[in-house]
Order: C-alpha cells, then structure tokens, then sequence
C-alpha cells in the first residue's frame, strides 16, 4: 500500500504535521498568556527539541533499514505534541498547585518515551523470548498489581507505587504484559479453544481452557473491588474479551463474558459504596454537583461553551476543570478546539486503530498478529473508556487518554506500544525486523 | 497483499481476515456514537451548557467587610463583631417542588415562617438572601439538612454581625446595625460611611448547587475592614450615670429622663444616658421605634428655671444688673393683662439678682430679661445656641424652638415669660452646652462624642475642641459662677450641697404643655458643675413626670447629688474648699 523504501518520504511528509503543530501551539500558548506580541527563542526551545527528536526517530528507522509501517509514528508524534501544548496551556495558567511545572515534566517524559519507542524497534526480536516466558511475565505483572495493595490510596484508589522522585503506575506496563501473555498462551491453544463439546443445546469450550478466561474474570472483579479502580478493570478485560474473539471467532464467549463481567459489575455496584457513587453521579450528576458530581459537571460545562470552533487555545477556562490535565484533557481540547477539534483527536485514534489492525492483519505469524491486536485494543479501549468519560456517555474512571494526558507511566508503555506495533508491522515470520 | 496476510508463514495459519475487520467496524461504530454524542453536546446543547458555563464565570459576589468597632474613651469595646453566615439560595435551579421541599426543610432551622422562605426560592434570579445571622451551630444544621436532603442551591455565605457586648449601656449614643449591617441612629448611623467599610468582590465560578467557588486568588478583592470609632464616652461614667437615671425614674415612677456629663471645657461628652433605652443588640424586639431615638439631642422640652442662669448671663453681660441689683418682688407681676407669678407665690422684698437664683424667682428674672430688652435678650439666647443646633456628632439633632421677635406668633409676653425659661423649647444637649460655656469662662464649645476614627491604626478623623464662639466675657462668667456656687451652698433648700467641693448650679422645674392648659405633671431638672473655678465635669439631669414630687430640688438634685459623689472619686478629684464639719470641728473644742 505505502512504498517501503529506503527512504521513508510518507512518514517524513507527514511529520511536518507535528512539527508545525508544536510550532505554532506553543507560541501561540505562551503569547496569549503574555498578552502581547513579544517573544523570545526560549519559548521555541521546546518545539525545537521535540521537532529535533521526531527527525532523530525518523533518521534512525530510516538508517537502520526499517521496512516497517510509516503512519504509525506520525500520528503518535501528533498526539503527544497535542498533549506537550496542553501542557504548556495548563502550566502558564498554574491556577492550582499541580499545574505549575507539569510542561516540563512531560517534555521529558516524551524524550525518554522516544527513546523507549527506538529501543523497542531495535530490539523487536527479542519478543520471542517474551513468549517462552509468558508464564514468568505473568507471574511478575500480577505481582506488581498485587503490590499495589501495600499501597496508600491516592484519591480513594491505589493505583501508583512511590518511588520518592516519581509515581510509577504498574497498570501501564501490566497492560502490554497482559497482552504478551494472552497472545502467547492463545496462540497456543487456539485450535483447542476454538473445538467444543455440547451439553443439551449448550456449546462450551473445553472445560480446562475455561479457566483461564475466569481466573480473567476474576482479577477484573479484583481490581474494581481492592484497587477501586473500574477503568483498568474493564481495559484488561475488554483487552482479553477481543484477543479472546480474534483467536476463536465466537461471538458466543463475547457475549457470555461480556455478560459475566456487567454482572458482576452489578454485583460490585450492589456491595460497594465507593462503585456505587461512581455509577449514581454517572446517572444524576446534578443530585450531588458541588461534590460527587462536580467533575462530570463541569466536563459538560468545558464541552458545552467550546461550540463548533472552541474558544481557541489559551481562551477557555480549563482551570475550572479538576483533574485536567489527566481525567479531562479531551474536555480541554474540546473547549478551546471545539469540535472540530475534538473530532479530529477522536479521528487520529481512529487512525491509530485501524493502522494497528491493518498491521496485524498483515503480521506474519499468530503471536504477533495477536500482539498487535492486543495493543491495538488497549489504545482504542483506552481512548474510549476516557473520552466516554468526559462526555457521560459511561461511567467516568480515572484513566489516561493515551499520549496526551500527562503522566510519565502511561506516556512510556503507549510508546512500547507504538514501538512494538512498529515492529510488528516489518517483523517476518520468524520475528525479525526485515532490512532490504 | 492484505489477502497473503491471512494465511502466514511458519505454518501457523493466520487469523482469518474478516474477524479483524468486525474488530474494526465495532472500533468505527464507537467512534460514531462518541462522534454523534460530541456533536449533540458541543453543538446542538452549546447555547445551553455554553450558557451555563458563561453564568458561572462572570457572577461575581459581595464579600461583607467586617464592621468597625466602637470603643470608649478608654479603649473598652462597645460594639465588636461575630462571624455569622448568610444563607443563599439560587431559585433559578429550583423546580417548585424542591423549592418547597427546601423551604419546610430550612425554615425550622433559620426560624423563619415557610412561607417566606417559598415565596423567595420561588423567585427571580440567581442569588436570593433568605436569612442573615446564623450562627457557627444553625449554619452546620443547614449543612447537615442539605446533605441528608439532597437539597440543590442552597448556600451559606460568610458575613459579620454587630455584637454589643455591654447590653444596652450606652443604646441611645451607639445605635444600632442592622441586618444587612447598615448603622442607624447614634453613632451607627451618624459614622456609618467609617464604620462599615468598603465590600470585596469575588469574581467566583458558580457550581451548579448555586454554590460559590473562588477560582483564583487574582480574582478575590478582599473587603476594607470598617474603621475603628473611639468615643470620648467614659464607659464607668456612663454606667454611673445610667444607674442613677434608673434609679431616680424608678423611684419617682417617672416617664423618662436624661442626664449628660460633659466636660466643660471642651464640649467631650462623657456620659448621655437616656431612659427608657433599649439593647442593640436585640433591636429588632422593640416595639416602638421612637424608643432609638436619642432624647438627649433630639427633645425639646422647656427647661424652665435652669434657664434663669442664662437670662442672668443676658442681663450681666449687657451691664443692666449686677448682683446686687435688688427689685422688690411682690411674688407677681402683671404684663399684657396676664399675671406671672413665683412658684411659691410668696413676695420677695428687696431681693438681689443672688436671691433671685437663690428663690428661683419668676418675677426676678423676667425682671431681667426685660431689662435687657428683646433685641439683646434674643441676640444672646442665639449667641447660647439656642434655637440652632449644637452639631453634636450624633443623628437625629433637633435645633430647638427659640421664637423671636420677627416671628409672627412672637408676643411681646414672651420677653418675660422667656426669662425664666417658659414657652421656649431647648434640648438637654443645648441646654448643657449652653451652661458648659458658662461654666468654662464664656466659651461656647461644640459638644462630640466621637473623639477619633482610625482605620488600619491611622487616624482618618479627629475631633477636637472646638470653640464654637466666646458668649460671655470672663469676668462676667466669673460673677455669674459665683451666683450659682451660693445658690447651691446658701439657697434655701441646699439640695445638692457636697461638703468640701464647690458646685454651682440650678435646679428646674417647668410645666408640661399640654392641649392649650399645663400637664398636671412637670419636667424636674437639675443642672450643676464642679469645681466652679476649674469645673471638670458638668452634669444636667432631667426627669420627666416624677410623680412623688415634682420639683427638681426633690427629684433632680438629689440625682445629681448621687451622681457627683461617684464622679469625683472615679475621676479623682480632691475636694477643693475647707468642708463645714471640717470646719465645725476645728471650732468645737
């Protein structure tokens, strides 16, 4: 479909779009808040780098003879570049104490996720040995979750370990093991799952591979009840529920999990105070507005007031929003870029998704094309689960919009991400990254 | 190429290629709903989210300035503020059936009819005060009620109340602030513009329960604090003399009654009692609103034979008397075919301008003021003060009602009728005044009570002695000084005779006017200063309708009498003349 060469034009071209985005956001950015239109090289410093580290990524995949997909990159640069100037918006503000300096840590967390991105390509091959471990993996991500529990809540929920300088948030990277493993184990078991024995009129699986799916089942319903944490929850097992369909194809086991986990999300709303409030201030966010229902409120509030053009960057209010610069970017987005600007993020992901399936359908081998898939759905599910959010189209779940909202954890596992997605995509079938 | 993919190398066989594009067209499905859900709220709901969020960004709200205090003399608090809190409600979020709910909720609490509170939660607008001054307690209730209730726009503001922690001392002089925290009568009112300070803003976003929330420190104008007003009020002077005011109306079952103290010298007045008075603090419960009016400033009454020292002062500074200028007094005289009589109707035979005070003579003094004739006679009464007011700092000053010759409904009977203090209206602050500068050698000061304002410890406003103009000339106040000290030490009934302290003054009684006739009742007075070379305070007391007696050598001296006793060992003055039993005992052995 795209040439692959050895010059990569289409990925270049295309990054002249993040490259002027950063450009011109920032600037415009810091001359709002500045009000007028006086302006150093300092303010394009940032710019510069990031620019500076979008060609280096280019050059080196380029260089190394990479064959691999050229629109994957691009589109993630443009995210992050969206998310390094809502940064840069938020923190001029610097309204509420976590604002101020939040630009520059993303800029740095951006830097070494680039820099992850490119190991990762490089050491694409290395993935086979993450498939003859799958079960070591495994066991060291559930141990990471379960060490959450020693945790102290942060805002009603543990999600993060403090490691003094920085949070680390073990959901991220336990995401992209989940899928390793998945993809490991039903690339395995795939012609087994996918045979069946009949009681009565009933069609199940063979009962010793049941268990998997409802140990999966069961450490959803974990993570909503010890880690408060619903979001995650439905990601792992919305990530499982589609590996699970691609490798068998029965919309039967969708529907019946699917089924399973909304029960016992019922079940948990019914026990559960804390799942509970999250559901009602879902439902009537205006019977408790000035507490409960304040976020979801004032989401609406941002969303409503940007229109079809928004307000324009550096004219909304997004201080009003809590939580903006990781619940609630999107709403941010959507109040000073209206919806031509909230559209178009929403398209980018849409991009995002159907590169990621285009990638795996052209994967080369079973582990991979489940790999891709895999991620492929953590980034859409992800994008989904929060922008629904924001919107009230479900419940709202503290949950990071993939490359944009801030937070160092999430930034680096979406760049394994791309990267793996990256590597994928010019992987033969033994695994190797292709040079011509 | 995409068809190749389905099938993959190595021998495992691909994922068939039409599950991923299910995957994708589920993907796609979903965007379409977050897509239509986006358009339906960014574009079709715009107006009225957009609108929502435009309120709550550009209401600002009022923030209540804490009032200023009011000290005495001596820096002791007479009125202070509480933190109290202003419920608030947004009606224009309220469905009629949660404002009833909010109403039969609250009502109880804030103790206000249901009804009210209805009636303004079912009104106009954003913002609606429905109740003021609740305490730390109600306003946690209010909380409590909202929270079980799920009630929506209910607020509570933080505001200030008045505290007037010394009860109704001083009432008449203080005022009081309302609840909106506007100062009326008294002080409140007169230095209102200094005492309730300037409101802050705050440019707040709204949550939707109508409920305030600053967003930015920028955006906050705090309020300007009232200024701090300090009284030349003595509040120990006060106390004396409101016990003693009490006292006397209690005793006499009198009406009412005021008595001042006032330095001479300069015009500050130490204490203005007024009885009955009332309490700040609960003004509300008053049942007749005239009860804040001062009567010290604000009534007229005639004060009768306190004024013959004025008409004295007319006649020996125009030269036309000394003091021992003798009439003959045959206890009546017949002017304009009306007959003006002594008190006692008793002739007084040779009797000297002394006696005259001393008798208390109508006669002798409307022998005076003829002398003196109108012209001067009524030059000098304005010269006094009379008929003007004193621009004593307080609300409510009456000018009192001097007629004068020009006047139509003058007659020439007023001349003598005028001299002993009869069909003349004064009030206690102008007749005080009035003696004050007899008293002090001849100047007429402006009486205050306020003696400065002092906003953030700088000093906005003073007041200082102020000599309004010199009335009479110092020998001649002296002479008259000298008239006065022995009509309290050698008069007939010697009613406020302090032994060791010289005093002078006069006692009063005058009729009540009354449908055309007199009142069977009197005003009794008394008004006397001490020492009389150095007076250092002034006192006037007056008693309206004293019914055991109606005379104000029986009911007025004795107060002051009471009064003056308190005075000089609390503003320790030593006696300053040899006393009688001093002297009795010196002689004894």
């Amino acid at each position: 479909m795209l040439r692959t060469g050895r010059l990569r034009l289409v990925e270049l071209e295309l990054l002249i779009i993040p490259s002027l985005l950063i450009l011109a956001g920032l600037t415009l950015v810091v001359l709002v808040d500045r009000g007028n239109l006086l302006f150093y090289w300092e303010d394009v410093y940032t710019a510069g780098a990031f620019i500076a580290a979008l060609l280096f990524v280019h050059l080196f995949l380029t260089l190394s003879g990479f064959r691999g997909d050229q629109l994957i990159f691009p589109i993630v640069a443009l995210l992050t570049g969206i998310g390094l100037v809502l940064m840069q918006r938020l923190d001029v503000l610097g309204r509420r104490p976590e604002l101020p300096g939040i630009a520059i840590r993303q800029t740095i967390w951006v830097f070494i996720g680039v820099a992850v991105l490119t190991a990762t390509v490089a050491l694409f091959r290395r993935l086979e040995s993450a498939r003859r471990y799958r079960y070591t993996l495994a066991a060291f991500g559930v141990l990471l979750m379960l060490g959450l529990v020693t945790q102290s809540p942060i805002q009603g929920a543990r999600l993060w370990y403090n490691l003094g300088v920085a949070s680390f948030q073990p959901g991220e990277i336990f995401k992209v093991i989940l899928v390793l493993f998945f993809a490991s184990y039903l690339d395995e078991r795939r012609d087994l799952l996918a045979s069946e024995y009949r009681v009565g009129p009933l069609k199940l699986p063979p009962l010793p591979y049941l268990a998997p799916m409802l140990t999966m089942w069961g450490i959803s319903m974990l993570v909503i009840v010890f880690l408060r944490d619903l979001g995650s929850a439905l990601l792992f097992f919305g990530i499982f529920l589609a590996m699970l369909y691609a490798v068998t194809g029965r919309a039967l086991y969708v529907w019946t999990l699917g089924g399973m986990f909304l029960a016992g999300s019922y079940l948990a709303y019914q026990i559960f105070p804390h799942v509970q409030t999250r559901f009602d201030t879902w439902l009537y966010p205006f019977e408790d507005p000035e507490d409960r229902g304040f976020q979801i409120t004032q989401s609406l509030f941002a969303l409503g007031s940007g229109g079809l053009y928004g307000s324009g960057l550096g004219y909304g209010s997004p201080d009003a929003l809590p939580a903006v610069h990781t619940d609630f970017v999107f709403s941010a987005i959507a109040e000073e870029l209206g919806l031509i600007g909230s559209l178009a993020v929403l398209g980018l992901y849409l991009v995002l998704v159907y590169r990621g399936f285009f990638i795996s359908l052209n994967a080369r081998n079973g582990f991979h094309q489940l790999v891709g898939i895999g991620l492929t759905t953590i980034l859409g599910l992800q994008s989904f689960i929060i922008i629904a959010g924001d919107v009230k189209l479900i419940p709202l779940t503290g949950i990071t919009l993939p490359f944009v909202s801030y937070g160092g954890s999430s930034l680096l596992a979406n760049f394994v991400i791309a990267g793996l997605l990256l590597g994928i995509s010019a992987a033969d079938s033994r695994g190797r990254v292709g040079r011509r | 190429m995409s068809r190749a993919a389905s099938v993959a190398g190595n021998g495992v066989p691909g994922l068939p290629q039409w599950r991923l594009k299910a995957m994708l067209w589920v993907a796609a499905a979903v965007a379409l709903v977050l897509m239509g859900k986006l358009f339906y709220l960014q574009v079709l709901q715009n107006s009225f989210l957009g609108g929502k969020a435009q309120d709550a960004h550009l209401l600002e709200r009022r923030l209540d300035p804490p009032r200023g205090a009011i000290t005495d003399r001596n820096g002791v608090t007479l009125a202070a503020n509480r933190s109290v809190y202003r419920l608030t409600a947004d009606p224009s979020i309220l469905s009629e059936e949660a404002a009833e709910d909010a109403a039969a909720a609250l009502a109880p609490i804030v103790k206000r009819p249901v009804k009210e509170l209805e009636d303004k939660l079912l009104g106009d607008g954003q913002w609606v005060s429905l109740a003021t001054r609740l305490t730390p307690e109600q306003s946690q209730k209010v909380r409590d009620k909202v929270k079980d209730l799920k009630l929506r726009g209910i607020g509570l503001e933080p505001s200030h109340a008045r505290v007037y922690p010394n009860g109704s001392l001083a009432s008449h002089v203080l005022g009081f602030s309302n609840y909106e925290n506007v100062g009326a009568y008294g002080i409140e009112g007169e230095y209102d513009e200094y005492l309730r300070g300037e409101p802050g803003k705050m440019a707040a976003e709204k949550d939707p329960s109508g409920n305030w929330l600053a967003i930015a420190r920028q955006q906050i104008v705090p309020p300007k604090s009232g200024a701090e007003v300090e009284l030349t009020i003595d509040s120990t002077v006060q106390y004396f003399a409101e016990q003693e005011l009490k006292r006397t109306v209690t005793e006499q079952s009198a009406k009412s009654g005021t008595i001042i103290v006032m330095r001479p010298r300069t015009g500050e007045v130490l204490g203005m009692a007024s009885y009955p008075d009332f309490k700040p603090q609960e003004f509300s419960q008053a049942k007749d609103p005239s009860v804040f009016v001062n009567p010290a400033v604000s009534l007229l009454y005639e004060p009768g034979s306190t004024f013959k020292i004025i008409t004295m002062a007319t006649g020996l500074a125009e030269g036309v008397i000394t003091p021992d200028t003798r009439i003959n007094d045959r206890g009546y005289v017949n002017v304009y075919g009306q007959t003006i009589r002594n008190w006692d109707l008793r002739p007084h035979p040779n009797e000297s301008m002394t006696e005259v005070l001393m008798n208390s003579a109508n006669v002798g003094a409307s022998y005076v003021s003829n002398k003196v004739g109108k012209d001067a006679f009524y030059r000098r009464l304005r010269q006094f003060g009379f008929g003007a007011p004193t621009g004593i700092d307080l609300q409510g000053e009456t000018e009192g009602m001097l007629t004068l010759p020009s006047d139509r409904r003058w007659s020439p009977i007023n001349l003598y009728t005028n001299g002993y203090g009869q069909g003349i209206g004064v009030t206690p602050i102008q007749l005080i005044t009035a003696h004050a500068a007899v008293a002090n050698g001849g100047l007429l000061m402006r009486p205050y009570v306020v003696s400065k304002v002092v906003r953030d410890g700088k000093v906005v406003r003073e007041n200082k002695p102020t000599v309004v103009r010199r009335v009479l000339k110092p020998a001649v106040a002296e002479t008259l000084k000298g008239m006065m000290q022995t009509v309290v030490e050698e008069g007939e009934y010697q009613v406020a005779r302090l032994d060791g302290y010289t005093i002078g003054g006069k006692t009063g009684t005058s009729s009540i006017p009354k449908n055309g006739g007199f009142s069977e009742y009197t005003i009794a007075s008394f008004v006397g200063y001490s020492y009389v070379k150095d007076p250092q305070f002034i006192v006037l007391v007056k008693i309206d309708e004293p019914k055991k007696s109606k005379w104000g050598s029986e009911v007025a001296a004795p107060a002051f009498k009471n009064l003056a006793r308190r005075l000089y060992a609390y503003l320790n003055m030593p006696p300053d003349k040899n006393t009688t039993g001093f002297r009795d005992r010196a002689t004894a052995p």
